[in-house]
């Protein structure tokens, strides 16, 4: 069983980790969804399957508590984002009322579903890719896409630590929602828990990166903040939402940065499921000005 | 013989001596738990490592191991604080690490309330406690004496 299922099975009450348990025996568990009053249910390679346990409120509230390490106040922020982070890189959805105050979330009360995103590592895979950004000598920015699950994280993470440890460049990660597990000795510059613009402003400014990593850029903040060091001269390796390089070019705030020439290439990955090779599709900054 | 009841009696007033402390360490710790909720929102458990409690020595320790609830049932018998008190903070134990920033610091707020009340009162009562247990001790093994005698 993956050791990172294992791990996360200990925050579960105790039938809801037996029944996780006896499926991840046999098969690759990708999430486990516990939602009040429903079936557990787990997704296996892309597979949804109903598990027998419904349930109950207090095994919601037991659960919250548990990733929360007895503590929702350390955790307030990051719920009323939609989530919450686990140490060891476990990204766990939140589902709940929003409490508004002056137009904006405060906070999230009457949690009713969780979503628990098991990690697993796999290295080696930048492929194709990592040919190409060592071709242009570490100067290509690249803008990563995919349909969600499909591993853009785990692929940036593979290609942050083999820039940093093979190539000896200086990456500094900008790890907004605590995903990337880095381990102490990657030799990478870390920013946990850092909103984008602010991270990489802050890369930029101390650490004098030679490759900036950050995951699922996308709204207009984190656009405007790209955008605003895009004369620094250094190069994005990012990631963001799409199935395709169409509905890349779609998304108003991906366009932006793409007509900026922020990014050198966009590559589409598509992954089988099980399988750890990652297909790759490139897409050349100018073909997208066809797609107009 | 005759020492027994003046030892009972020291027994006693340094009961309500160890109370009276307590309930300042407890202070403290609320006092402490608040800031370090409201202004840096740590976890419960990176707060509760450092703690250091000189007249709550095993509860502290035990802060490490379990809940806060259950650190204070552990030592109902260490805690020589009065029934009331004690209920307020298993009362406020339940809460803890429950909710968001503003309702914790609300909730420490209120106990706070109640605690220094509470350490207020004995300030008067102590003194007069401990005057009446070291008298009637010292009585009773004076008599008894005079009795062997």
């Amino acid at each position: 069983m993956n050791p990172y299922l294992v791990k996360m099975l200990a925050y579960l009450p105790g039938r809801l980790a037996e029944a996780v348990a006896a499926v991840g025996e046999t098969c690759t568990v990708n999430e486990i969804r516990i939602r009040e009053g429903s079936a557990l249910c787990v997704t296996c390679e892309g597979e949804n399957r109903l598990l027998s346990p419904v349930v109950t409120p207090d095994e919601i509230a037991y659960t919250v508590d548990r990733l929360c390490g007895s503590s929702v106040h350390a955790h307030e922020d990051t719920i009323r984002e939609g989530y919450i982070s686990v140490e060891g890189g476990y990204r766990v959805g939140v589902c709940g009322m929003a409490v508004h105050k002056d137009g904006e979330v405060s906070a999230v009360r009457g949690i009713k579903s969780l979503n628990i995103r098991i990690p697993r590592d796999i290295y080696g895979v930048g492929g194709r890719l990592l040919e190409r950004i060592r071709h242009s000598r570490f100067r290509l920015s690249v803008l990563i896409y995919s349909r969600p699950g499909i591993g853009k994280t785990t692929l940036l993470k593979d290609l942050a630590l083999t820039l940093s440890k093979e190539y000896m460049k200086r990456v500094a990660i900008i790890d907004t929602r605590r995903e990337f597990r880095i381990a102490e000795d990657a030799g990478v510059d870390l920013l946990v828990g850092y909103p984008k613009g602010k991270g990489i402003e802050i890369a930029l400014r101390t650490m004098n990166p030679e490759y900036i990593i950050c995951d699922e850029i996308g709204n207009a903040e984190e656009a405007e903040a790209i955008l605003s060091v895009q004369n620094a001269g250094v190069p994005f390796i990012a990631s963001a939402h799409a199935g395709s390089a169409v509905e890349l070019w779609h998304k108003p705030n991906i366009r932006r940065l793409l007509e900026a020439g922020i990014f050198d290439l966009c590559v589409g990955i598509t992954r089988k499921q099980g399988a750890s090779q990652y297909s790759f599709a490139f897409t050349e900054i100018d073909e997208f000005s066809r797609l107009n | 013989m005759a020492m027994v009841p003046l030892l009972v009696g020291c027994s006693s007033a340094l009961r309500y001596r160890r109370g009276q402390r307590q309930v300042d360490e407890f202070i403290g710790l609320i006092e402490e738990l608040r800031a370090k909720i409201r202004y840096y929102k740590l976890p419960l458990g990176e707060i509760f490592a450092e703690l250091k409690l000189p007249h709550l020595t095993q509860f502290s320790h035990d802060l490490r191991e379990m809940s806060f609830g259950e650190a204070l049932l552990n030592n109902r018998g260490a805690i020589v604080i009065g029934d009331n008190c004690f209920e307020r903070l298993l009362a406020f134990a339940s809460e803890l690490g429950k909710s968001g920033c503003d309702e914790q610091v609300r909730n420490c707020d209120a106990l706070l309330e109640a605690l220094i009340k509470e350490r207020d009162r004995l300030s008067t009562e102590v003194p007069k406690q401990m005057k009446i247990s070291l008298s009637l001790g010292g009585m009773a093994g004076a008599m008894m004496l005079l009795l062997f005698l």
